[in-house]
């Protein structure tokens, strides 16, 4: 009986893990329709750079952290009012960015450095 | 209780009411499986375990390099991921996503069994272990951590059993040792970067508590100093396979952790007796580390035993050391002194440890109540109510878990996209979405400064190209993580530039590996060439051949010394030890491989922080302090930029001991008595003063943002300050040997328009 038990709640819980309700996003295969609405984070940034700039005085690294948290609330705001998905929005900014190389985007790397502080 | 007595003294009914409580417990999260947490950690976490899953799946390949983040990063070196321990084998069959909750399920079980497997040995029932394991196991720390994505605090759930192994070698049973090492191994394969340094702690808490109990007996002092010994050293060599390689990265870019947190303690009995209500996506400390009243009601019962007075002191240490720096006798304030401990930050963490001895005082209680069940009338019904008590411990720790699962941000799965592998510009807020499209994200963030080429691109059609294009053409014919073919031709030598992290692991049979700036690259001459890239770093393979001789020398030693052979301490020694060391010296020295690169100190402007001589165009001055300190020089804008920002430089040579405690200050006085002053410890952000090499010239960079409604002219001035206590400047002279006025020195005029 307790083995029965036991053997019956590592099952329970696979099997809950097996088949709980997947949430998937569709294949963003066509971001055809997000390119449109990711045409306004263009303007956006120049602003997210600059309170960046305001926000962290000096720290590039920090600077560009607080770009990206600004994008990624952007991205999530567009995604609730057009209904396409997170990732099809994130797709097609990567593909914007990659055929227009010439227009600044902040697509370079800003090396990563943690502020030694978080208190 | 009976039906108690029977479940608490035989394993499977035991491990059965244990993973119904783990069940329980897990139901919430269990049935969302199927979609990702969204909070910002999870996303870096669970790319790491994506990564490393699709690695091994999709490409059949050793999980060793991730090209999915940051520019590239060795996987196995990266300090908090999880995969090499054998959770992994969940992520591997049900997605590295929809495993994080039967892992969870997994761990809460083995932590329930291990506790109650640690304290048995100290109890006079098996009752009070029983009912205590959960008390810890299901307390709110590991729901919090679930909430914020760190699947790899569940290892702090692998403790007990470190203990017991432990304990287990302290009576001469080999097999403890075997125990203790293989549970460390398992910490820090599974990214225990809190959980390793912590329970190395209470290894070395519970080695003193054992030395205690048998201080009497020096033959029993000596056994327990000699197993204490081999078990510490096979747990590092054990490790060995991931210690390496970290030890190895961490080189080349060094954690610094500096400030001075700290809690009070009435904020960390919120964070014990406070019911958690995080809001969707954001988790509050109280209710944390939700462990309630009930436990601790029986845990001071528990202090009636002799025993239990011990273990309230090490509840006493952990929870003055969660205090952090309140005051500056704090035991967190000594730990950061120590290596390793120096990079912790997090001092409430300590709390866990205080609630797992508290619960082993509960089980104390537990056995106070049985015992006075039997010689006093009134205490019949004792046991009983401390059963009562911990169901509805219990009870309410389950609760507070789902209150906080609850408020789980929960997000669908991404896409997958199986096309031709490109850095992007990404974004590490959202990182769980890069990998599966095939795209690395440049945006970057870890605990320590990731090596990153300021020469990687997210927006290249090509990832492979030569640094002279005129010179030939590269094409790429395969990529995996761990290996790029390119087929080049070439009209003349040049360098073939892969927009990846150099890492000294990368070969190549033919032409030569470079870093170029930080940037993977290969010299080739003239000629047509198909290269081969192959990921295979040195760390790898020297730390997971130590690795496994140990396990096969401890299984071994094991094995005879169970069959009355192998007697002498000696020989277990060298039987455990020899061929690792020897194995690993033998392989260290013969794989050739470029030392890894020493660390780049930049301050955050992205300015190196350490120079040869004083630039020529910076204003010199002399100024020295009551500390072996010098300020050489400085460069201070004359206005601030259309933002408000000025940017500063201080030009340092340290040629002394100095405190910990001292930082550096520039105060800014507008001509209306208004004072701006901006305050840091660490010189360009990367260098505590105390550990800043001598008699260099140090650039410490950085900017300071004066407010919009303070126009006018300010004067500038720096300093340094102590940082704790009264907060007192440090005295400063001019180059005369004279006291500066109010120990600052003089910078100049800005203009704030």
């Amino acid at each position: 009986m307790a083995l029965a038990s036991l053997i019956g709640c590592i099952l329970a819980a696979l099997l809950l893990s097996v088949f709980s309700p997947r949430r998937s996003e569709h294949t963003p295969v066509d971001t055809a329709n997000a390119s449109p609405v990711i045409r306004g984070l263009l303007p956006e940034e120049q602003a997210f750079l600059e309170d960046a700039r305001i926000t962290f005085p000096g720290d590039r690294w920090s600077q560009n952290d607080h770009f990206h948290h600004q994008i990624r609330k952007w991205v999530r705001r567009a995604s609730k009012a057009s209904g396409l998905s997170v990732g099809a929005l994130l797709c097609a900014i990567d593909e914007d960015i990659r055929n227009h190389p010439t227009v600044d985007r902040q697509s370079g790397a800003t090396p990563c450095k943690p502020r030694p502080f978080y208190d | 209780m009976l039906f108690i007595r029977i479940l608490s003294g035989r394993p499977l009914p035991r491990m059965a009411l244990f993973s119904a409580l783990a069940l329980l417990w897990s139901l919430p999260i269990l049935r969302s499986a199927g979609e990702m947490n969204d909070f910002r950690d999870a996303h870096v976490l669970t790319a790491y375990e994506y990564a490393a899953e699709k690695t091994l799946t999709s490409f059949g390949e050793l999980p060793l390099w991730n090209p999915y983040y940051c520019g590239g990063m060795y996987l196995l070196g990266t300090p908090q991921s999880r995969y090499a321990a054998p959770p992994f084998g969940l992520s591997l069959a049900l997605g590295a996503v929809s495993a994080q909750a039967l892992i969870a399920f997994v761990m809460l079980l083995i932590g329930m069994e291990g506790f109650f497997r640690y304290v048995k040995h100290r109890t006079a029932s098996a009752l009070g272990p029983l009912l205590a394991a959960p008390t810890w196991t299901l307390s709110g720390f590991m729901a919090t951590s679930y909430f914020r994505g760190w699947i790899g605090f569940f290892g702090f759930l692998l403790l007990p059993w470190i203990l017991h192994g432990i304990d287990l070698a302290a009576r001469g049973r080999y097999r403890g040792v075997l125990l203790c090492s293989t549970a460390y191994a398992f910490i820090v394969g599974f990214g225990g970067t809190y959980a390793a340094p912590m329970a190395a702690l209470c290894s070395v808490l519970e080695i003193a508590r054992l030395l205690f109990e048998r201080r009497r007996s020096v033959p029993e002092v000596k056994r327990l100093v000699f197993f204490a010994l081999i078990t510490g050293l096979a747990a590092i060599l054990l490790s060995s396979f991931r210690l390496y390689p970290i030890v190895e990265t961490l080189y080349s870019a060094p954690r610094v952790m500096a400030g001075t947190p700290k809690n009070h303690p009435i904020e960390l009995l919120q964070m014990l007796l406070g019911t958690a209500e995080p809001t969707p996506g954001k988790s509050r400390s109280a209710g944390c580390m939700f462990f309630g009243t009930l436990p601790l009601a029986l845990a001071f019962s528990g202090l009636a035993r002799r025993k239990g007075v011990i273990v309230a002191v090490l509840v006493a240490l952990c929870f003055w050391i969660a205090t952090g720096y309140s005051n500056r006798f704090g035991l967190f304030v000594f730990l950061r002194e120590l290596p390793v401990y120096e990079t912790l930050r997090y001092p409430e963490r300590f709390l866990f440890l205080a609630v797992f001895y508290c619960a082993e005082l509960a089980a104390f209680g537990v056995d106070r109540c049985l015992a006075l069940r039997r010689v006093r009338r009134y205490a019949r019904l004792a046991p009983h109510a401390a059963v009562l008590l911990t169901i509805i411990a219990v009870s309410a720790q389950i609760r507070n878990a789902y209150r906080v699962f609850d408020k789980l941000s929960l997000a669908p799965m991404p896409a997958e996209i199986d096309r031709d592998f490109h850095q992007a510009r990404g974004n590490r807020w959202l990182l769980s979405y890069y990998a599966p499209m095939s795209r690395g994200s440049l945006s970057c963030w870890e605990a320590y400064p990731v090596s990153m080429s300021p020469l990687l691109k997210g927006n290249l059609l090509e990832e492979e190209y030569l640094l002279d294009p005129g010179k030939g053409e590269v094409t790429r014919r395969h990529w995996s993580p761990n290996r790029i073919d390119l087929e080049v031709r070439l009209h003349e030598g040049t360098r073939v530039l892969i927009n990846q992290n150099w890492h000294q692991g990368w070969r190549s049979p033919l032409g030569k590996v470079v870093n170029h700036e930080g940037l993977l690259a290969v010299d080739l001459p003239a000629g047509e060439h198909r290269v081969s890239l192959r990921f295979r770093p040195k760390s790898a393979w020297v730390g997971g051949a130590v690795s496994l001789l140990t396990l096969l020398g401890l299984v071994w030693v094991g094995y005879r010394t169970s069959r009355g052979k192998m007697t002498s301490w000696k020989r277990q020694a060298m039987g455990i030890f020899a061929p690792p060391v020897l194995c690993g010296l033998l392989l260290g020295f013969s794989i050739d491989e470029p030392p890894p690169a020493p660390p780049e100190i930049r301050n955050a402007d992205g300015k190196p922080a350490l120079l040869e001589a004083l630039p020529p165009d910076v204003d010199e001055i002399h100024v020295s302090f009551a500390l072996p300190v010098r300020l050489l020089g400085y460069r201070i804008s004359e206005r601030t930029d259309a933002l408000g920002i000025l940017d500063v430089e201080l030009f340092w040579r340290i040629t002394g001991q100095v405190p910990r405690s001292v930082g550096v200050f520039v105060e800014l006085k507008h001509q209306d008595d208004f004072t701006e002053t901006a305050i840091h410890e660490v010189l360009s952000s990367s260098l505590f003063l105390d550990e800043a090499p001598r008699n260099a010239v140090i650039r410490d960079s950085f900017s300071v943002r004066l407010p919009d409604d303070q126009e006018g002219t300010f004067e500038a001035f720096a300093g340094l300050v102590h940082l704790t206590g009264g907060k007192a400047r440090v005295q400063a002279f001019d180059d005369q040997g004279n006291p500066l006025p109010e120990d600052r020195v003089r910078l100049g005029d800005v203009t704030h328009e």
